[in-house]
């Protein structure tokens, strides 16, 4: 367990840094940020003064090494687009917002996904089924920020019961985002319960719990779930990925003031101490997460053993 | 209790705790909070409302001011109780600062020009110069010098001390700072010196309320420059800056606008509170919120719910605004002019570079465009009609001349006159110019960009493709972001065979022949129809004798509407949606980067 353990970290590592030259290579394919940011009356003369200014003038390479040796300390440059402020402090500001978005999302998947996708295995094919299954398609085909859309339309602007935008109104404005965040996960995850519920439903121990008159309740939330939840677990960490990237297109909806709003306005002015900031704090959560998912998977299942 | 419920308490427990930290009580929306104004904010007189079209085309060129009475908003003799916060969404700017030197000037003028005032000053009715902190200035014959008297009873915000003439040098020399991208960055420079250190030396300080500005290279409109319509200008106090740097700038910044900085949360707001016997205006809301909001259907909604009072909205949702009891709002006077620019234009007789053939010589003397007949054909299949009354709702002002406005100095009349003869909508005269050029059939690349202001930019492309493809041009359009138009194209000087949409701003007509017709570093089209472009746009820059410098100016305009240079489309306001129970009455020029200016002037309604 604990070589696994090291090999992973290791691998961890080494993705980090394959992910250095991935990120600062096509920040810089995507074009000059002085096209961006620069006026139009900009001269040549005055793009030439403000390239040399930023450090943009200099080589590639040394561009390179230069942003790698400042990013290990956890330095990554300061803002083109906001001067004065870091790209990290920028990141650091805004990830609890993205954070705490995703926190209450994981519950609203976590919440309404189990039990439906418990019910629906064990009320095979019956209305209550169907149900699922539908809200599975429609949670599944329906771009988040459409969602959103119609969630602030219905809701804060023909209901009122919710504020349509930011996050000043405490507690109420997670409501929607969240949602509209976590809405894909939930039929994710529900069909994931739902297919391993109906293959533990089968099993020989299930049967015996029966026969031994096990209430039927116990049967299922007992017995059925707890053996059936090691699969959606393991999905966990495919979650917080895609949290964070539908963080982007929500965050942009209701003017949440998160990382993915920053990483959506950075990239469009092609603020690359910032785009690399937030690829790079994105991935090594990921990297992060993914890496306690598979240690957590080996401890909650004895079964599971690494060589 | 099992592990896997261990694990998920753990997950409840740690997501209810960044909510709780994250969170906070409920707000309710801005409300009106009822003070009484003050004495100086009172009305004395009933405002002029020009016409966006005056039928005299402006021929004088400011040299020596008048102060103007500009304290006279009509609805704030109708004001008792000041508004509590008047909350206005905006998308957010793409540069977020308080040095208005790291930023366009649609940057500054939003984000610093509540708090800081410029030397000179625009009139919300008219948009002409007016005066801000000089009460008059004047320059000598030649444009060299300009001076400016300063008002002596303002006094710096946050207890900075009075403004005096020490602050002007400074404030200017911040604009040409190493890393400073304003809009006049360039244009500083080339006026009063490279370095912060040449401004200082070539901005004179006469006295405390007296400072002179010595030109390097004679300029007829320095003055606009100064101005906030053009520039990023607005003072800084010096004190400030000597006492805690640009970190003091950063963290609270001490101006003479009518609004003081209070705080900004970055892509969230920025707020401003009201600054009483403010010497133009006092504002009658209590504060300022700009709130930034990048999705539009999210603005809407906040405006819908009360959240706030004033909306940036495009055009296409005004329909569903109006219907909701929102009102429209438009600028005073036309704010963006939409043209398509012809590219490949390069006169090989008008730009030193091409005297030994140098890299910058963009001339290829294959292009079609050079042909007169081709230009005109261009604009003969465009239906300029069609055009504003199915995409702009018919809301479009004549535009016959790229970068000429009836209100500017150098209009001329026969252009409009002549507009429907000689640039009407005619394929069939297209096809023929086509023919007679041997020209029949040439391949064309329609570049498409979506610009702010003119969401309708990509649709307006779609039915010019259509119309170009009609006359039997050969065209295949490309939408591409405003950044690679101008990393791909015109940079580096790749126009030949493209059409491409294009918007400016409204300003003196030499801006726009700086940046599109002249040859040069400034010119970045370079689409210069005649040699004659850059004598006459440096007579018309350098006259200081008005008649002399409108009728190079005529001249100009003349070439450019005679040899078909652009393909102007249509004059457009600016354009704003309000909470009619909230706001009174908004009154701005729209002439300022068609942006929202004059905040000060709204009022609640009453």
């Amino acid at each position: 367990m604990q070589r696994y353990i090291l090999f992973r970290v290791g691998q961890s590592i080494l993705a980090l840094l394959v992910l250095t030259v991935v990120v600062f290579t096509l920040a810089r394919v995507s074009g000059d940020p002085l096209d961006v940011l620069l006026p139009l009356e900009a001269t040549p003369a005055d793009a030439a003064r403000v390239r040399a200014a930023w450090g943009l003038d200099r080589p590639i390479h040394v561009q390179y090494f230069t942003f790698l040796g400042n990013a290990l300390k956890g330095d990554f440059g300061e803002s083109l687009r906001i001067r004065g402020r870091t790209a990290i402090s920028l990141v650091l500001e805004r990830l609890p917002n993205t954070a705490a978005l995703a926190g209450v999302a994981v519950i609203v998947a976590v919440v309404v996904a189990i039990p439906i996708g418990v019910l629906s295995a064990v009320k095979k094919d019956t209305p209550l089924d169907y149900i699922g299954k539908t809200i599975a398609l429609f949670g599944q085909s329906l771009p988040a920020f459409w969602l959103g859309l119609m969630m602030m339309w219905i809701f804060a602007v023909q209901l009122g019961w919710f504020p349509v935008s930011g996050k000043e109104h405490g507690a109420l404005s997670f409501i929607l985002p969240a949602i509209a965040i976590g809405w894909f996960q939930v039929a994710a995850l529900m069909r994931l319960v739902r297919s391993s519920m109906l293959d533990v439903l089968d099993t020989e121990y299930v049967k015996l719990a029966r026969i031994k008159g096990v209430p039927e309740w116990k049967v299922v939330w007992k017995h059925c779930l707890r053996n059936a939840a090691i699969a959606p677990f393991t999905y966990f960490a495919l979650i917080i990925g895609s949290l964070l990237v539908g963080s982007v297109s929500i965050e942009f909806v209701f003017a949440w003031p998160g990382v993915g709003r920053l990483a959506v306005d950075a990239t469009a002015a092609r603020d690359f101490p910032v785009v690399q900031a937030v690829v790079i704090t994105f991935c090594l959560v990921y990297i992060v997460a993914n890496l306690l998912v598979d240690i957590a998977y080996a401890y909650v299942d004895p079964r599971i053993r690494y060589s | 209790m099992s592990k896997i419920a261990v694990l998920i308490a753990v997950a409840l427990t740690a997501a209810t705790v960044t909510i709780v930290g994250c969170g906070g009580a409920v707000e309710q929306p801005a409300a009106g909070v009822a003070t009484q104004p003050q004495a100086s904010d009172a009305a004395t007189a009933a405002p002029v409302r020009p016409s966006p079209l005056p039928a005299t085309p402006a021929v004088t060129i400011v040299a020596t001011a008048t102060p103007r009475p500009t304290n006279t908003p009509s609805a704030a003799q109708a004001v008792t109780d000041l508004g509590g916060r008047l909350r206005i969404a905006s998308v957010p700017p793409v540069q977020q600062l308080v040095g208005s030197w790291l930023g366009t000037t649609t940057a500054a003028n939003m984000q610093v020009r509540p708090f800081s005032d410029p030397l000179i000053h625009t009139d919300r009715f008219d948009g002409s110069l007016v005066p801000g902190l000089a009460t008059s200035w004047e320059a000598n014959e030649d444009g060299t010098q300009w001076t400016f008297h300063l008002r002596d009873d303002i006094e710096f915000q946050h207890g900075w001390g009075k403004f005096t003439a020490h602050d002007v040098p400074h404030s200017t020399g911040l604009i040409v700072k190493e890393d400073a991208i304003a809009s006049d960055t360039g244009i500083f420079r080339e006026l009063f010196g490279n370095t912060y250190d040449d401004v200082i030396n070539n901005v004179v300080v006469v006295d405390d309320n007296t400072v002179r500005y010595d030109v390097q290279v004679p300029n007829s409109i320095v003055d606009f420059f100064i101005s906030a319509q053009q520039g990023n200008l607005f003072m800084y106090s010096k004190a400030q800056f000597e006492a805690e740097g640009l970190d003091g700038y950063e963290a609270r910044p001490a101006g003479v606008g009518p609004w003081q900085f209070e705080e900004r949360t970055l892509d969230v707001n920025l707020l401003y509170s009201r600054v009483p016997d403010h010497y133009r205006r006092s504002p009658f809301f209590e504060e300022l919120e700009w709130v930034l909001i990048p999705e539009e259907n999210t603005r809407l909604a906040q405006l819908k719910t009360g959240q706030v009072q004033i909306g940036e909205i495009s055009r296409e949702l005004h329909i569903d605004a109006v219907g909701s009891g929102l009102e429209v709002v438009q600028s005073q006077l036309p704010s963006l002019q939409v043209t398509f620019i012809i590219g490949g234009v390069y006169n090989p007789e008008a730009g030193s570079e091409c005297a030994d053939g140098g890299e910058r010589c963009f001339y290829q003397p294959d292009e079609p465009h050079l042909d007169v007949r081709v230009r005109e054909a261009i604009n003969r299949a465009i239906n300029r009609q069609e055009i504003n009354e199915q995409l702009f709702d018919g809301i479009g002002q004549p535009h016959v001349v790229w970068g000429y406005h009836p209100a500017l100095p150098g209009w001329n009349s026969r252009w409009l006159e002549e507009h429907e003869e000689k640039y009407g909508f005619d394929p069939e005269r297209a096809r023929q110019l086509l023919k007679e050029s041997g020209h029949e059939g040439y391949k064309v690349k329609l570049l498409l960009t979506e610009l702010p202001g003119v969401p309708e930019m990509i649709p307006m492309g779609e039915a010019t493709y259509t119309y170009l493809t009609n006359v039997g041009i050969d065209v295949t359009s490309e939408a591409v972001e405003w950044s690679t138009y101008r990393a791909d194209y015109y940079r580096p000087g790749r126009t030949h065979g493209t059409i491409a949409a294009s918007r400016g701003t409204y300003r003196p007509a030499e801006i726009t022949v700086r940046s599109y017709n002249r040859s040069g570093p400034t010119g970045f089209w370079r689409t210069s129809v005649d040699p004659r472009t850059d004598t006459l746009y440096d007579l018309a820059t350098r006259s200081m004798d008005p008649v002399v410098k409108a009728d190079a100016l005529r001249e100009l305009g003349d070439l450019k509407f005679d040899l078909y240079s652009e393909a102007p489309i249509v004059w457009l306001p600016a354009q704003l949606v309000i909470d009619p129970r909230e706001v009174g009455e908004y009154v701005w020029p729209g002439n300022i980067n068609a942006s929202f200016t004059h905040t000060e002037y709204i009022t609640p309604a009453q």
